[in-house]
């Protein structure tokens, strides 16, 4: 079933991103399985598990749902840095620096996200050294994240950048991601959780990295392949618009809420004093715009999906299989023909041989 | 199906973990009910589910060697195994309930110290053993349909996947219950 001539060092980063996805995806998800399944029986029989009043741990309830429940947001990552690694390499006309390094950093990330659940338990009643190893371990987690973008960065450098739609998200993923990842470093620094734990913070943060991070990425990875799906064009115009909108919106929506959550706003509240409404006027205010950013491209893609010009087929001049090997838009099966791989992955310089380390 | 079975451990081990918790926080509450525990089925139940692996195994190699009466003898003494072990877990469960030691409204306990804790240890018995007969259920249909089909011929010497694949499974569920045994029967039973 393996085309000719692919091996593990040839897949392109899309596919190196969604195997440690699935790695994640096969090891957690049975945890919050059962984890649901036993708060099901305990609903059911009224009788507890996890119920404190009759002798229950209602402490491992959270262990066993946040086992499972960190990992689910590498689930969630992992397949927006991939597709930002096919992105950045296509419109820097470059092969990703440190391809190596980019893969493996999948993996890491994949295995240490099993190891660092606890980090949602620091105020939860555990014990210290336990925080404290889950605090270090949190540390560690974000250092493949930070390859990657390190990685990307380097990419660009002496590449040959232009700005197209999927660009630009790329760019936003880059920063946001950034932010987020970042923030999500003061989170797991014991002291400073204690004050921000349940505030607008985390919120802040998490949203950073989720929709500032994967959202970005989803839009550019579909203003990327649209092309090769429909076999249409999207108005480039409209989309850097709704890009931009999308990028002020975004920040204007949840960076106030880093504010406050560090003056002191707790989650999930309805009411709040009144000193923090302004902010929170912002954050609204800034959300509107945001949902105006993504009915654009609603609109557009809808109506260039049948109305659209036919796209060449490969618009963007791109490597790699789905670009160079099958129709656009492609057949059922995908290829009408056998792919047969015959070079590195990211081969825009037109090396015949593998790279080293260091691209 | 290795990959499967893997999902299964995860599955099974955040009940395992549980365990492990409750019994570190309850010692003797737990040692206390496996008192009720009936160690003789449980033991017999054993002998009978590793038994069944050893017929499994069995059939796998008919099949490997393209008997098709022997495959289907060795899967139909597997099944009758596993329905020999459905029901002595039904008569367990039964004497659960008549001792009122099922979770719930109706439970009651002996020694009035270890009440909530027994009722946990109970809630995680009933939670494993019946998820682990729910897949031993699956299990004895998932055999029921690899007779038929070794029946009609469907299995040669170079083509048995599924009975290889269904074996797999029936050894994955032998060896939950070979965890469970000691675990749930055994825990005061140290003299």
């Amino acid at each position: 079933m393996r085309a000719p001539g692919m091996t593990w060092n040839r897949l392109p980063l899309f596919v190196w991103g969604h195997y440690a996805t699935s790695l994640i995806q096969v090891l957690g998800t049975p945890v919050i399985a059962i984890t649901l399944v036993l708060l099901g029986l305990e609903r059911l029989l009224h009788a507890g598990i996890f119920d404190p009043t009759v002798g229950g741990d209602p402490v491992l309830f959270q262990h066993l749902f946040w086992f499972y429940s960190h990992p689910a947001v590498y689930i969630m990552i992992l397949p927006g840095m991939a597709v930002i690694s096919e992105i950045v390499a296509c419109f820097s006309r470059k092969a990703i620096f440190g391809y190596s390094f980019v893969a493996f950093s999948s993996i890491a990330i994949a295995v240490l996200g099993f190891l660092v659940w606890g980090h949602h338990l620091f105020v939860a009643g555990q014990s210290m050294y336990a925080s404290m190893a889950f605090s270090f371990i949190s540390f560690l987690v974000a250092v493949p994240s930070a390859i990657k973008v390190f990685n990307w960065t380097a990419t660009m450098y002496k590449g040959s950048v232009s700005y197209e739609t999927p660009m630009l998200y790329a760019f936003g993923f880059i920063g946001l991601f950034t932010i987020g990842g970042l923030t999500g470093l003061f989170l797991a620094t014991m002291a400073i959780d204690v004050h921000v734990t349940d505030t607008y913070f985390v919120i802040a943060h998490f949203h950073y990295v989720m929709v500032g991070g994967m959202v970005m990425a989803y839009l550019g990875g579909i203003h990327f392949w649209f092309p090769k799906i429909t076999g249409r064009l999207y108005p480039e115009g409209w989309a850097k618009f709704a890009a931009l909108v999308v990028f002020v919106g975004f920040n204007l929506t949840f960076f106030p809420q880093f504010i406050l959550g560090y003056q002191g706003m707790p989650r999930r509240y309805a009411h709040y004093p009144p000193e923090f409404q302004v902010l929170n006027v912002m954050s609204t205010a800034g959300a509107s715009i945001l949902a105006l950013g993504y009915l654009i491209p609603m609109i557009y893609l809808t109506w260039a999906w049948r109305h659209g010009p036919s796209s060449p087929q490969n618009p963007w001049n791109a490597k790699g299989l789905e670009w160079e090997q099958s129709p656009t838009p492609p057949p059922t099966y995908n290829f009408d023909h056998q792919p047969v791989v015959t070079e590195p992955a990211y081969n825009y310089s037109g090396r015949e041989q593998e790279v080293d380390i260091g691209g | 199906m290795w990959v499967f079975l893997v999902t299964e451990v995860m599955f099974f081990g955040g009940m395992f973990g549980g365990y492990t918790v409750y019994r570190n926080m309850y010692p003797e509450a737990f040692a206390s009910t496996s008192h009720f525990m009936n160690v003789t089925i449980g033991a017999f139940n054993t002998a009978v589910l590793i038994f069944s692996s050893f017929t499994m195994v069995l059939a796998v190699r008919s099949a490997q060697l393209g008997q098709k009466k022997a495959l289907i003898a060795f899967l139909i003494l597997t099944l009758i195994l596993g329905c020999v072990f459905l029901s002595l877990k039904y008569v367990e469960y039964h004497e659960k309930w008549v001792d009122h030691h099922i979770p719930g409204p109706g439970f009651h306990y002996a020694d009035p110290r270890y009440f909530h804790q027994a009722q946990i240890l109970f809630f995680l018995y009933f939670a494993m053993t019946g998820m682990h007969a729910i897949h031993m259920i699956i299990g004895a249909g998932l055999l029921a349909a690899l007779i038929v089909m070794a029946a009609r011929n469907r299995f040669s010497a170079t083509w048995y996947t599924p009975v290889e694949m269904i074996g797999l499974y029936w050894h994955f569920v032998d060896i939950v219950w070979i965890f469970l045994f000691p675990l749930l029967y055994l825990i005061g039973h140290t003299r």
